[in-house]
């Protein structure tokens, strides 16, 4: 603690400061980033406009990081940006906006489903997970459109499982018409929906 | 940590190869990473490969042999007996989760891969430990 108090009262933050915090998230030396993120932290809701700007850089890792950090900060501010990062290119700041708005519950539900349309493919993913554990039905709709036009196999089985955990009775015929699906995976999460869904559908998944 | 290890990632799915590369490259700082885009001679290129792996992730739902048959392949050999061997799944399947732990693998990590837990766990598995993170 008393080390901690010490490094912050040798470093004077300064906007300079502050923008040399934020190129040292570029390193590839994951020792320079993680020193540079604790001194960001301590700089708290000052650094914040300056990491909402850093992640919307090119760099993929300055981005990540960024989010990362600014998940830490207790700001209003990175709201908006945080949900603009769901539709990203870069699949690292999108799935650390996936967690990060996930833990705002069922606020971010509608949000996470607009995002299904807009997504990186291998973000997607992760948003389906989310709205599955979420537990609002406002999801289900999103997610059977989602289903029925999905190309990707790896969202198909898991907009299934989500389905399933969010005991969406109206899907069954949907989720029924991949029994024969192309991949084995799929396949399965219709057996055990339908399992999960038909058999017991009072059971807590 | 990661970038003085050898990895090699078998894999017939050009967007879980996707991303493993940026969780790999972008986010842990690996270097030396290789990825065979299907099963087939993989014991030829495996031995045809500049370094020897450190650990090798293999899918398990490939052609023409699928990651068993790798992993049997790997372990007939002295010079392969060894490398951490790690089963990258989907399958929530009990009868397959139960094979992978009975088959001799290190660990196995299931699919989708996530940012938030992928390092963590490959770190565990370079530390030595045997990493269970399916269904």
């Amino acid at each position: 603690m008393a080390y901690r108090v010490m490094e912050k009262a040798m470093v004077m933050i300064t906007p300079e400061t502050i923008s040399a915090l934020i190129q040292a998230l570029d390193s590839s030396d994951s020792l320079v980033r993680q020193n540079s993120g604790y001194m960001l932290l301590d700089a708290g809701t000052e650094a914040v406009p300056a990491l909402i700007e850093a992640m919307r850089t090119p760099s993929r890792r300055m981005c990540w990081e960024a989010a990362r950090l600014l998940s830490r900060i207790d700001d209003p501010r990175w709201f908006a940006p945080m949900i603009e990062a769901l539709s990203s290119d870069n699949i690292l700041l999108g799935q650390v906006a996936v967690k990060t708005l996930a833990g705002f519950g069922r606020r971010v539900t509608l949000a996470l489903s607009a995002a299904l349309d807009t997504s990186h493919p291998l973000v997607r993913p992760h948003i389906i997970e989310a709205l599955g554990t979420l537990g609002d039905f406002r999801a289900i709709r999103p997610l059977m459109m989602l289903l029925y036009n999905e190309r990707n196999s790896t969202c198909r089985y898991l907009a299934i499982e989500a389905l399933t955990k969010l005991h969406a009775l109206e899907a069954v015929e949907l989720i029924k018409s991949f029994s024969d699906d192309e991949n084995h995976h799929v396949r399965e999460r219709v057996q055990i929906a339908l399992r999960r869904l038909l058999d017991d559908p009072s059971s807590p998944q | 940590m990661f970038k003085d290890f050898v990895f090699l990632y078998v894999e017939d799915d050009p967007l879980s190869r996707e991303v493993m590369n940026v969780i790999m490259r972008n986010a842990m700082g690996v270097e030396a990473l290789t990825m065979f885009h299907d099963s087939a001679n993989f014991i030829e290129r495996l031995r045809a490969l500049p370094q020897k792996p450190d650990i090798i992730l293999l899918d398990i739902h490939m052609k023409p042999d699928d990651g068993f048959a790798l992993l049997k392949m790997l372990r007939r050999l002295p010079e392969f007996q060894y490398v951490r061997v790690i089963a990258l799944t989907a399958s929530v399947m009990n009868e397959e989760v139960e094979q992978l732990r009975t088959s001799g693998f290190d660990g196995a990590i299931a699919k989708p891969l996530s940012i938030h837990t992928f390092p963590d766990l490959m770190e565990r598995i370079l530390r030595g430990e045997t990493v269970w993170h399916i269904a």
